[in-house]
């Protein structure tokens, strides 16, 4: 009897197990196994003891792919986290088709992220691309949005907040909800102006919120791929080459399986870090 | 200080839909004023009309003589305190009670002193420090109150603000309110559904129905002559005892179905015979014995008998009738028994069937 339970128990969670098995733990240690290897898929692996990571130290596009990546971040969490507050803040007021704008702020976030590049690749065209018509409109000169190394990461910045910013806005929301109205009209008695209540009552209350949207933008920040790659293949002259796309070029580009197995790993150890000391700073604050 | 006047105030929310009907109130400066009235009756939409959070439909609105209307809440002069406390929450007691004063510049030094001032007042002196999260429901109400007093404003508004609090607390904030009110001499308008803080509180309860006063005077006049059936109903605990009978023939009533007849000489009733008129009467006017009073009798059976400690009440039950009578505890009575009980005729309410209008008797 005992021993048919026990039985049962392994056989529900044996999808689990084998989905984890075939998709995490072998991934995770064949990678480690990898980084003291040169692989390229056909032919045979071969041992090479520390060399990746020695190779590693001195590649100074790693470096570049990573200093790209931080201005990435540095542009996009402050864009994501004013715009999506901004947007939460009129979303939370009683307006006419608010439901239809709380739905269209999100669908970015659901549609797929090579239809969305896609799509902004249109936008961002130089002869043609609508944001250059207005600004020509405008008597302004043209921007090269994905064609100058100045602007290309910053375009991209852009257009990730866009897709992402309808999440944000409803974890803005479900904070501002908690909000209770009375403290806006105590401090109406008291005579606060917009500003002073927004300083005073809304952020502090909303606080958490901003932490989640920081840690959850710079762990999605850090995995950057999709947009380069479809976009701008990384340049012009890598400016947005990001740390994830390089990695994908090392692996499926020059198949050097081994060495981009090694840049994942340190990549994930950085990632690993910079959350753990966020968390240390929000923990502290 | 300053009186509050409203003046034919009325408010809808939607068209149709009438919260608030042409209601005329006068607080006089220094007043302590009560509204009261069951959930709905639109007391905090016209506390909030009067402190400006709610926009007025129609009617004026007079605070210490000036038409405020169209004056934003911060420029009316009033303090409120909120049902749920309204604290600033990540700001401690003294932020708490600041906060008015450092929006209007006033200095440091001066903010400190008034600060101090009014924790003392509501005895928070040793929680300035404090948040409010690490306060008890009473000593978070103690705040709000030191905030609205800080800020030394004309009137002081109050949306239920005990009701949050168990019932020992409740009493004993009760006085603290009222005691600071007296000290401070500032006119108050105080919301609530419990009619024992109307009654010990106001120097003249608002009893709101639907949205439309049915009575303003002295808690006792309220209590002594309502001026209706609801009124009489829903002021005092247990409430006015009511009865539908017929008057019949000069100085009597009888039960509809014949279960009962009053009849005395002092029983004059100024309505034609035959019309039905509601009969109230106390609990605490229905007697076990006679008193030398002119009376009328009652046989009812018992129904339950309530101790309270220092009273018990009794439910009895004649016909269709239910009636509560509140005695004396050590006076031994069954349930089930039948009982005489005694009316003196100058302890009955009358009110037109119907209308529910209070009927003037001569007596
Ligand atoms: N913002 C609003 N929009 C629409 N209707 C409202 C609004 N505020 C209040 N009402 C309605 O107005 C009526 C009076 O509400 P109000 O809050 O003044 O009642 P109250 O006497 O304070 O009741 P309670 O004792 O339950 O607090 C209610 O029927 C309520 O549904
Ligand atoms: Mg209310």
């Amino acid at each position: 009897m005992k021993i048919k339970k026990t039985l049962y128990s392994y056989l529900l969670v044996t999808p689990y197990l084998l989905h984890f098995i075939l998709f995490v733990a072998f991934p995770v240690i064949f990678s480690i196994v990898l980084t003291f290897h040169k692989w390229n898929i056909i032919s045979p692996m071969q041992f090479i003891g520390l060399s990746n990571y020695k190779k590693l130290l001195l590649d100074t596009y790693f470096l570049k792919a990573c200093y790209n990546t931080i201005i990435f971040l540095l542009i996009h969490i402050p864009l994501q986290l004013a715009i999506a507050l901004g947007l939460a803040l009129v979303l939370r007021e009683n307006l006419k088709l608010r439901g239809f704008f709380r739905s269209a702020f999100f669908l970015p976030v659901v549609v797929s992220g090579v239809v969305v590049t896609i799509l902004w690749q249109q936008l961002y065209g130089f002869e043609s691309g609508i944001f250059n018509r207005l600004l020509t409109g405008l008597g302004l000169s043209r921007i090269g949005w994905l064609i100058d190394p100045k602007w290309a990461m910053v375009s991209i910045a852009i257009m990730a907040t866009w897709k992402n910013v309808g999440l944000y806005i409803i974890l803005f929301l479900v904070g501002l909800q908690s909000v209770p109205t009375s403290l806006y009209e105590a401090a109406d008695l008291e005579g606060a102006n917009p500003w002073q209540k927004f300083r005073f009552i809304t952020l502090p209350a909303i606080n958490p919120t901003m932490f989640m949207v920081v840690i959850l933008s710079t762990i999605s920040g850090f995995s950057l791929f999709i947009e380069p790659y479809v976009m701008t293949g990384g340049g012009p002259l890598n400016s947005t080459l990001s740390a994830v796309l390089y990695i994908y070029k090392q692996g499926f580009f020059y198949y050097h399986m081994g060495y981009a197995a090694t840049l994942g790993l340190t990549f994930a150890l950085v990632i690993l870090a910079v959350v753990a000391l966020q968390r240390k700073w929000i923990e502290s604050s | 200080m300053a009186e509050v006047r409203l003046k034919n105030i009325s408010k809808s929310f939607a068209p149709n839909n009438v919260v608030v009907n042409e209601l005329n109130l006068h607080v006089a400066d220094k007043e302590f004023v009560v509204l009261v009235g069951p959930s709905g009756c639109g007391k905090s939409t016209t506390l909030r009309m009067i402190a400006g959070l709610e926009d007025i439909s129609s009617g004026q609105l007079y605070i210490d003589g000036k038409l405020v209307n169209d004056l934003p809440p911060k420029d009316r002069d009033i303090a409120m305190v909120f049902q749920n406390y309204a604290l600033y929450p990540h700001m401690t007691v003294f932020e708490n009670m600041a906060f008015g004063l450092k929006l209007k510049k006033v200095d440091k030094k001066v903010i400190k002193e008034v600060v101090t001032q009014a924790a003392e007042a509501v005895d928070m002196l040793e929680f300035l420090d404090r948040k409010p999260k690490a306060l008890s429901g009473g000593q978070r109400q103690r705040v709000a109150l030191g905030r609205a007093i800080v800020r030394n404003p004309k009137v002081f508004l109050f949306d239920e603000p005990l009701s949050n609090l168990d019932a020992k607390l409740r009493v004993q904030m009760r006085i603290e309110i009222a005691r600071l009110q007296t000290r401070l001499g500032t006119t108050t308008i105080y919301v609530t559904h419990d009619q024992v803080e109307a009654m010990t509180m106001a120097d003249r309860i608002a009893v709101l129905k639907d949205g439309i006063l049915q009575q303003y005077d002295t808690p006792l006049n309220t209590y002594n002559h309502p001026k209706n059936q609801f009124v009489a109903g829903f002021i005092g605990s247990p409430s006015m005892n009511f009865m539908e009978v017929i008057k019949d023939e000069s100085n009597s009533v009888t039960d509809p179905s014949g279960l009962f007849k009053f009849k005395h000489s002092d029983l004059q009733l100024p309505i034609p015979q035959g019309q039905k008129v509601i009969l109230g009467i106390r609990p605490e006017d229905l007697y076990l014995e006679q008193k030398s009073i002119a009376s009328v009798k009652i046989a009812v059976r018992v129904v339950a008998v309530e101790p309270m400690g220092n009273e018990s009440f009794l439910h009895l039950q004649i016909g269709p009738h239910l009636l509560t009578a509140r005695i004396k505890p050590d006076i031994p009575i069954a349930k089930d028994n039948m009982i005489d009980l005694y009316m003196p005729i100058h302890k009955i309410h009358w009110f037109e069937y119907g209308s529910g209008s209070s009927i003037n008797t001569s007596n």
